[in-house]
């Protein structure tokens, strides 16, 4: 294992109500990881550390819920153990965070300066914005307002920021709209467009007016793709940028919905310390791995439902998606779609698989040719 | 360009055409026979590759200066060909009797074949008498039912007789793909991987012509011989095991968990239980594999 991307939920409160949350659990309790967690957390990755031989890389996305909500000692907390971990065996590891900034304030940027610092220089604060109104909802006030706040005291402090965006019905309806105040107002951001799944609060009756069908996932990439080229390819808009660079330059660091190896890389770690597949694993509940109180790390990665998740794409390429043509660009896909599409069946292939056959063959009509051994 | 072509046929007009016939458009060819029809062969079969590396000069690669044994492995995928022909070419002779052997050791030996017995295999000694003259070995048909002492010390003289300089397969083709981190996969190996080869009558015509120059695998198949009987259904043989395939993380649950899996695909589930076997086998040889890459990482 070279590196390791660990998606850390210390809580699943969250100060917004948007439609779609994927992260919802109906009737959940609020939760929210222990000191006591944090630390044992950090001895396993210690530990795995000490006796692994090939550790090169461990990140950690903060997640949630909502991550700014922690107290500001927690993360304080962190920063030491991971300090220690540096002086111990000269590891450091890399920490990104999800947010809605909607409780960000200068004491947690200056924070967020220390925590998110990586070889000298600040990673990139990641966080969701919606155009169109009513979908992102907060309790008291204007959520597009607050976030536009957060947004001007980040540029204040020179912090860069990446934004997701989910695209559902309204944004097809109202695509004008969205790609202008993106190119607008964010000409340099980079963004990542992702389809609504239904996971979570998008379960809800309330939300299936927003669903949109894989053909118009597909379509609304390639419309995308047509203003984006016009643009010189510039700002970085996910999935194209990724793709484009997989198709002309053979770069084959796709995001792990399309890498095909995330059973190998990833890992997701609830509040209770309980292991699942990642971010998306956690909010599903998916078969999980073990549990950092009871399991080291070492057998949380050689767990038959972790060896299971790591053979998903052997088990597609030679069945479903034997022969197709597209496989390299996509690899099956994220087995948490196919569970959603499946039954929690994640052997199987998901609807977005036609969504990019759609977008693939519309924009790049064939395959790069892979050099032939002689 | 067809990656493909296995021939298995007794007759040496209808090899020659056939050979003649896809000359352009082959990058391997398999000749499977019995020893006496494979003899007949010596003039059709020529310029032979010389045989793949072995785990000794694997190891005396990992002693001495760098070499390219990892790519002559004509079992394990993406093997080179260096033949005048243009394409690659593999003989497994499939072997009644160990007299038989004997009797014609001398031009087995000229032939650089791979032996397949198919006499029981119960001791070292069935097989290390073959190795001992030269001669390949290829217990891929034979594994399934051998017994697991049997085949770990046969592994076990793969991986460590000092002298031994022939390779055993599968082993060696596994071992390969393994230090190369190339895939490779036990139905590929079976030639029995649903799509992935095309069965074509002795004359050399397909069911759809047009597929021979698009698809990458092309099978030319004796369905006299006993080891590959034809199929008049061709599409139904290719589904049930499709079939198969789809239904393992339903019915083997335990297969998509293994961490062979890449490898095996529930092949030691197939109409019987070998898996017990396969694991020991594939175990020992990931083991190999890691101290043989610890060797050469420590000398780089």
């Amino acid at each position: 294992m070279n590196h390791l991307t660990i998606i850390l939920k210390p809580t699943n409160q969250c100060n917004a109500n948007c439609l779609y949350c994927s992260a919802w659990e109906p009737g959940g309790k609020n939760k929210i990881m222990s000191q006591q967690t944090l630390e044992i957390l950090f001895e396993r990755i210690e530990e795995w550390v000490r006796h692994s031989k090939r550790t090169r890389k461990i990140k950690i996305i903060w997640h949630g819920g909502e991550p700014t909500l922690m107290p500001l000692d927690f993360f304080y907390k962190t920063i030491d153990l991971e300090k220690k971990i540096k002086e111990t065996h000269g590891l450091e590891i890399e920490n990104n965070i999800q947010s809605n900034l909607l409780y960000l304030d200068q004491e947690k940027l200056d924070m967020f300066k220390c925590l998110l610092a990586f070889n000298g220089r600040k990673r990139t604060i990641g966080t969701s914005f919606e155009p169109l109104p009513g979908i992102r909802i907060i309790k008291n006030g204007d959520y597009t307002t607050e976030w536009e706040k957060s947004i001007e005291l980040l540029k204040k402090n020179n912090f860069p920021f990446g934004i997701v965006y989910v695209v559902h019905r309204r944004s097809l309806d109202e695509f004008d709209t969205i790609v202008e105040t993106f190119l607008t107002k964010f000409p340099h951001t980079g963004i990542r467009f992702n389809p609504l799944y239904r996971e979570g609060r998008a379960q809800n009756h309330a939300c299936q007016s927003l669903y949109i069908t894989p053909k118009e996932w597909g379509d609304f990439l390639v419309k995308l793709y047509r203003i984006w080229e016009s643009h010189n390819k510039e700002p970085g808009w996910q999935p194209l940028k990724e793709i484009d660079a997989l198709h002309f330059r053979k770069d084959s660091r796709a995001c792990c919905d399309l890498a095909g190896k995330c059973g190998t890389t990833h890992l997701g770690i609830d509040t209770d310390g309980t292991v699942y597949s990642c971010g998306r694993g956690i909010d599903r509940k998916y078969k999980p791995y073990g549990n950092i109180h009871q399991n080291r790390i070492s057998d949380i990665l050689t767990s038959p439902a972790r060896r299971a998740m790591n053979n998903r794409s052997a088990f597609l390429e030679n069945t479903y998606c034997h022969g197709c043509k597209w496989w390299r660009y996509c690899h099956g896909g994220c087995p948490m779609d196919a569970a959603i599409d499946n039954n929690n069946d994640i052997f199987k292939k998901s609807h977005f698989c036609l969504s990019r056959k759609r977008f693939l063959e519309t924009i790049y009509k064939e395959p790069f040719v892979e050099k032939c051994c002689s | 360009m067809v990656q493909q072509v296995i021939l298995v046929n007794h007759n040496a007009k209808a090899l020659e055409q056939s050979i003649n016939k896809y000359r352009n458009k082959v990058r391997q060819v398999h000749y499977y026979g019995k020893l006496r029809d494979t003899l007949n062969f010596r003039t059709v079969i020529h310029d032979n590759e010389p045989h793949p590396g072995t785990i000794k000069s694997i190891k005396s690669f990992c002693g001495g200066p760098g070499g390219s044994f990892l790519e002559k492995s004509p079992l394990a995928a993406g093997g080179k060909s260096n033949s005048r022909t243009g394409f690659k070419k593999v003989v497994k002779i499939f072997v009644d009797a160990k007299e038989e052997i004997i009797r014609y050791a001398k031009m087995l030996q000229e032939q650089k074949c791979y032996i397949c017995p198919r006499y029981p295999v119960e001791k070292v000694e069935d097989i290390s008498l073959i190795t001992s003259m030269g001669i390949a070995v290829d217990l891929l048909y034979k594994i399934d039912h051998m017994e697991k002492e049997a085949v770990l010390k046969i592994l076990d003289l793969y991986l460590h007789h000092s002298s031994l300089d022939i390779p055993i397969e599968p082993f060696h083709s596994i071992l390969v793909s393994r230090l190369k981190r190339t895939k490779l996969h036990l139905w590929n190996l079976h030639l029995m991987f649903p799509g992935g080869f095309y069965y074509v009558d002795d004359t050399g015509v397909t069911e759809e012509p047009e597929k021979l120059f698009k698809e990458d695998y092309l099978f030319l198949i004796d369905w006299k011989s006993h080891e590959f009987k034809r199929v008049n259904n061709k599409s139904h043989k290719k589904n049930s095991i499709k079939k198969y395939f789809e239904g393992i993380p339903k019915n083997h649950p335990d297969c998509v968990s293994c961490e062979h899996f890449h490898f095996c695909f529930a092949w030691g589930k197939y109409k019987k239980d070998t898996c017990f076997l396969w694991k020991a086998i594939l175990d020992k040889l990931q083991s190999s594999a890691k101290e043989i890459t610890q060797v050469m990482a420590n000398k780089q």
